[in-house]
């Protein structure tokens, strides 16, 4: 299921009335949203967004009908089972190594400030400034102990440059964390507080 | 050897103002009251200020700072006992034993003062750390940097931190994993000595963990006693090379080496 959709089902699924909703058209061969509404003591407008949403994922149907001339919809459930499954191996970087080469430093005068962690051989958090005057806001990133541990090997402003595969093997990280410090990097990068040469 | 001086020079005011406030407080009571109160006024005043050297001894173990100490509590004994010596000059009573205390210590305290005994290290230890750094801009960052590693044993480091303490060059803090040295910069001992600050987050400091590690952290302000914009990766290097170097000597039991290297500068004796 894409990802939009899990999350369209979720928030569908997480309301208070969805169980009793369910039991209602697992028992009716079909239903219209007045009729559900009635029998959960819903408004209207709440049971025929909650019977669309289940049509766009495709858990029912709905079908025109006319009461003279009146036209409106019956909702019929096609399927019994809802299996929610995310694959989040998308998000995973194709290739960890690609960029790992880059030549990084810290930026001059990047207004950053660096926690140092209570172990004092690694940092816990960043904090950066974004903005001007009343404007200005302060955003803090948590860092993991291998981020860090990372950032606490950063070369200074001015200083030589390395590649972020020579940090990582200063500061003893393996290989796979390369995702995760390359998130942070890239993060940094976008912050201005780490520069690329 | 000629050395070429790195760090800003300090305000002689800072070094003699308790004899100019002296001085002061001398003339202007002995003007308003005479010459008994202004006597009293000062030997106060020397009360007041021998807690100081007694705090360091009590906090570095340092002997020199036990014996000013001393030396100022005996100056302060002999003004409050003169005033009744001059008045009836049969009655000197315990006066001369006071001055020949004083006149024993103050030999005492001016050959550790010329022997750079009484003198703060910090300084010293900046100006070494200095030497073959570059001057390219301003590079400051605000952050610590890991400078290297040394291996050390426990009874190696407390040795060491022993030596840093009592021969005044850094303010000693055990942590759990390491210890950090507050280096004793100017103006920054007497918070330590009071024991008014409790941790040292915003002092310039190197931290030796027990796995050789080193860590530097240079604050701005003390960045800025630099006369020049020095490299700061460079100086950060080169403060944990220093420190290396003295550890490397202490494990070996040259610590006299360390304070020849820190003479060897031939900085003021006195600050």
């Amino acid at each position: 299921m894409e990802f939009e959709n899990a999350a369209r089902l979720g928030a569908l699924i997480s309301k208070d009335y969805a169980e009793d909703f369910f039991r209602l058209l697992v028992n009716y061969q079909d239903i219209s949203a007045s009729e559900a509404a009635s029998r959960l003591s819903l408004h209207i407008k709440t049971a025929q967004d909650f019977l669309d949403n289940l049509t766009v994922l495709g858990i029912t149907k709905k079908d025109e009908v006319f009461e003279k001339k009146r036209p409106y919809f019956r909702y019929t459930l096609i399927q019994s089972m809802i299996d929610l499954k995310i694959d989040l191996s998308i998000y995973e970087k194709e290739n960890p190594g690609q960029g790992l080469s880059r030549l990084i430093r810290e930026m001059k005068e990047n207004g950053a400030n660096f926690s140092v962690a209570k172990s004092g051989d690694s940092f816990s958090a960043v904090t950066i400034w974004e903005g001007e005057g009343r404007e200005r806001q302060e955003q803090k990133i948590s860092l993991t102990t291998p981020q860090g541990k990372f950032l606490f090997h950063l070369p200074f402003p001015q200083a030589k440059p390395l590649t972020i595969i020579d940090i990582m093997e200063k500061t003893s990280l393996e290989s796979d964390y390369s995702a995760e410090i390359q998130n942070i990097v890239d993060e940094l990068i976008r912050l201005e507080v780490i520069e690329v040469l | 050897m000629f050395f070429e001086r790195k760090m800003k020079k300090q305000n002689v005011l800072k070094s003699i103002w308790f004899p100019v406030v002296l001085v002061g407080t001398f003339f202007t009571v002995f003007s308003f009251y005479g010459l008994r109160p202004a006597l009293f006024a000062i030997s106060g005043l020397f009360l007041i200020v021998a807690v100081l050297p007694l705090l360091t001894y009590i906090r570095t173990q340092n002997t020199g700072y036990l014996v000013l100490a001393l030396y100022i509590f005996f100056a302060a004994l002999v003004t409050i006992s003169v005033p009744a010596a001059i008045e009836d000059r049969s009655n000197k009573g315990l006066v001369p034993l006071f001055l020949v205390i004083l006149y024993a210590l103050m030999l005492v305290v001016i050959y550790l003062t010329v022997n750079r005994k009484l003198r703060w290290r910090g300084e010293e230890v900046f100006e070494l750390a200095a030497m073959p750094v570059e001057d390219i801009g301003d590079s400051f960052t605000a952050r610590p940097r890991p400078a290297g590693q040394v291996p050390v044993s426990k009874t190696e480091m407390i040795r060491f931190v022993d030596f840093m303490s009592k021969n005044l060059v850094a303010f000693p803090f055990k942590e759990d994993n390491r210890v950090v040295f507050v280096l004793t910069l100017p103006g920054n001992d007497l918070p330590y000595l009071l024991g008014t600050k409790k941790d040292y987050l915003e002092d310039t400091w190197v931290a030796v963990d027990y796995d050789g590690n080193i860590t530097v952290n240079i604050t701005e302000e003390d960045y800025l006693l630099f006369k020049m914009d020095l490299d700061f990766d460079q100086i950060c290097q080169s403060l944990g090379d220093v420190f290396s170097e003295f550890l490397e000597l202490s494990k070996k039991g040259q610590e006299s080496k360390i304070i020849d290297r820190m003479n060897a500068l031939r900085l003021n004796p006195i600050n």
